[in-house]
């Protein structure tokens, strides 16, 4: 049989709360109490164990402090397991792993209640809203596939929500310059004037009123260049983001967009084999956008231009430097295999 | 953990790099068990997407949602092409049932959240902001691993708002009372982390806030 048999006295303490301990008991005969206070009303409980019942499995799995004290009311036989042990005696019956899931989801759920019911001034019930404002996040980061997923989410879930128009129309957006369609025709941006631009994270309920034509659709205009870029079209692309570049340093809406401009810029400016103007374009966007989402791509494609230009040491220290810097992304593994390339070993 | 091909087959997802798998704030019933490649999650706060967590093969994650009704806490993207099983409340107990040792590591699971939501719930009884910004503190320390004796700076790579996250209190409100900390010299403010001069001191000014709760019970 798995585990020893211990008899305690009555009045003995079994464990203190506050105990790290490795140990799980079940309680063979007699009876224990399990002391502790309320977290919300700070009174003191006293949970009565019964013949068979298992006690401080919760701290032993999660390896944490004893939530409770453990006190001998009767004279008492235990069984005393090592988690190893508990382990290899539920995984041979999983129904007593179902009972535990049932009581401890059950805690989880009370737990989740009492937290909510401190959170209750908070604006809670308002996913939608902020469902939303991750779809916008998104789009704003150029990052279409991952906005399109939480826009389509959305409208799964509130088909009839306070944003769906403004919803279906990014999608449309989003799948045009993804299809190509449209593109580089200036001519379609006039055609849809209500098309709100997303610069900001601030949720827009009503659609902005157009100023009368002559706001800059930094979005439309942003989508066409990627567009262009995707069909390969990189000198249109190139033109049209530096038209866009120009038109919105003067615009503070466009402010959120500059920096996605001038990566895109220097994008193009690699696949039209022109590095070093492309390296000046992403070292004064590192430069001024520290921050940016596009930074460990901006610092890869330095690395890329300097390969292409036979400087080989300055390509490998800036693969190096993309896989110093956090949080790891897909551009890690390019530059590493770009190392490999290079014969620089990764570390 | 092993699983056998068949449970693929009934259960299994692919996702290719970058593909969403759920999102913040999006409802969901599934639960996932990684097979292959790497999930991140995800979270945006203040405009910026930051990495909570990497899961690697073996990981169960979004376990939470055959819990509580809950909107989904944050984001999971697949940084490489993916495998998982997908499972809900409905085909749960068919999987414990084949799967004991899975079952078991999500009893592991569920114990270590059950201390988290505990240990959240302690900050919201304080009856003050001060205590429950210092208590916020306290709990990324242990976290962490960081003794709450601590008297060196302590480095916390979080933010306003996630403070203000854990106190339930308005951005606005705490924002304030940490410029309030930081004019005093108790920590230091940075676009993104805060230095705590001294733990120490935060940890008895909980201590005593909580003894003098008691007594007035």
């Amino acid at each position: 049989m798995l585990g020893i048999l211990r008899n305690y006295k009555a009045g003995s303490i079994i464990y203190f709360i506050g105990d790290i301990g490795d140990n799980i008991y079940v309680l063979k005969s007699g009876a224990v109490s399990l002391i502790y206070h309320s977290i919300d009303t700070g009174e003191e409980v006293r949970d009565t164990i019964r013949s068979g019942e298992f006690f401080g499995v919760k701290s032993a799995l999660a390896k944490r402090p004893r939530e409770e004290t453990a006190l001998v009311i009767k004279p008492s036989q235990v069984l005393v397991l090592t988690t190893a042990e508990f382990e290899l005696l539920v995984t041979k019956n999983v129904k007593i792993i179902q009972n535990f899931l049932r009581v401890f989801s059950n805690q989880l759920r009370r737990v989740g209640k009492q937290v909510h019911s401190f959170l209750n001034h908070t604006d809670i019930g308002d996913n939608q809203a902020e469902l939303f404002k991750i779809g916008e996040y998104y789009l704003k980061n150029h990052k279409y596939q991952q906005a399109l997923y939480v826009y389509q989410a959305y409208l799964k879930y509130y088909k009839n929500g306070n944003f769906a128009g403004q919803v279906q129309e990014r999608i449309n957006a989003i799948n045009d310059a993804m299809e190509g369609k449209g593109t580089g025709t200036y001519a379609s941006i006039s055609q849809e004037p209500e098309t709100p631009i997303p610069v900001s994270s601030e949720i827009q309920i009503e659609t902005p009123p157009s100023d009368t034509g002559e706001t800059i659709d930094v979005a439309t205009k942003y989508y066409d260049g990627v567009s262009l870029f995707s069909q390969e079209k990189y000198e249109e692309a190139f033109n049209l983001f530096k038209s866009l570049h120009t038109a919105s340093s003067a615009d503070q809406r466009a402010a959120d967009y500059i920096s996605k401009i001038e990566f895109e810029m220097g994008r193009c400016l690699i696949s039209m084999s022109r590095y070093p103007e492309a390296v000046r374009v992403f070292t004064s966007m590192i430069k001024k956008y520290p921050k940016d989402e596009n930074l460990k791509d901006a610092l890869y494609n330095i690395g890329i231009a300097y390969k292409h230009q036979g400087d080989k040491a300055k390509a490998a220290s800036f693969f190096q430097k993309v896989l110093k810097m956090l949080p790891e992304s897909p551009t890690d593994r390019k530059a590493k295999k770009e190392l490999a390339a290079l014969g620089v070993s990764a570390s | 953990m092993k699983m056998d091909s068949s449970m693929f087959g009934r259960f299994g997802v692919t996702y290719q790099p970058d593909d969403i798998i759920f999102c913040e704030y999006e409802p969901g019933k599934d639960f996932y068990i990684l097979q292959e490649g790497r999930v991140k999650v995800t979270k945006i706060v203040s405009d910026m997407e930051k990495t909570l967590d990497i899961f690697h093969p073996g990981d169960i994650f979004g376990e939470m949602a055959i819990i509580e009704d809950q909107p989904r806490s944050a984001t999971a993207i697949a940084i490489d092409k993916v495998k998982l099983l997908r499972f809900n409340k409905e085909n749960f107990d068919l999987l414990l049932q084949g799967n004991p040792q899975l079952a078991f590591n999500i009893l592991k699971i569920f114990s270590n959240r059950i201390y988290d939501a505990k240990r959240r719930l302690l900050i919201l009884t304080l009856p003050d902001i001060e205590s429950k910004i210092c208590d916020a503190f306290l709990m990324l320390a242990e976290n962490q691993h960081i003794s709450p004796k601590s008297t060196n700076p302590v480095t916390f790579n979080t933010k306003v708002e996630e403070i203000a996250h854990w106190c339930g209190e308005k951005v606005s409100k705490v924002r304030e009372i940490l410029g309030n900390f930081s004019d005093t010299g108790k920590l230091q403010i940075y676009e993104d982390r805060i230095v705590v001069k001294n733990l120490y001191e935060m940890f008895r000014i909980v201590k005593n806030r909580r003894k003098a709760q008691s007594k007035e019970e």
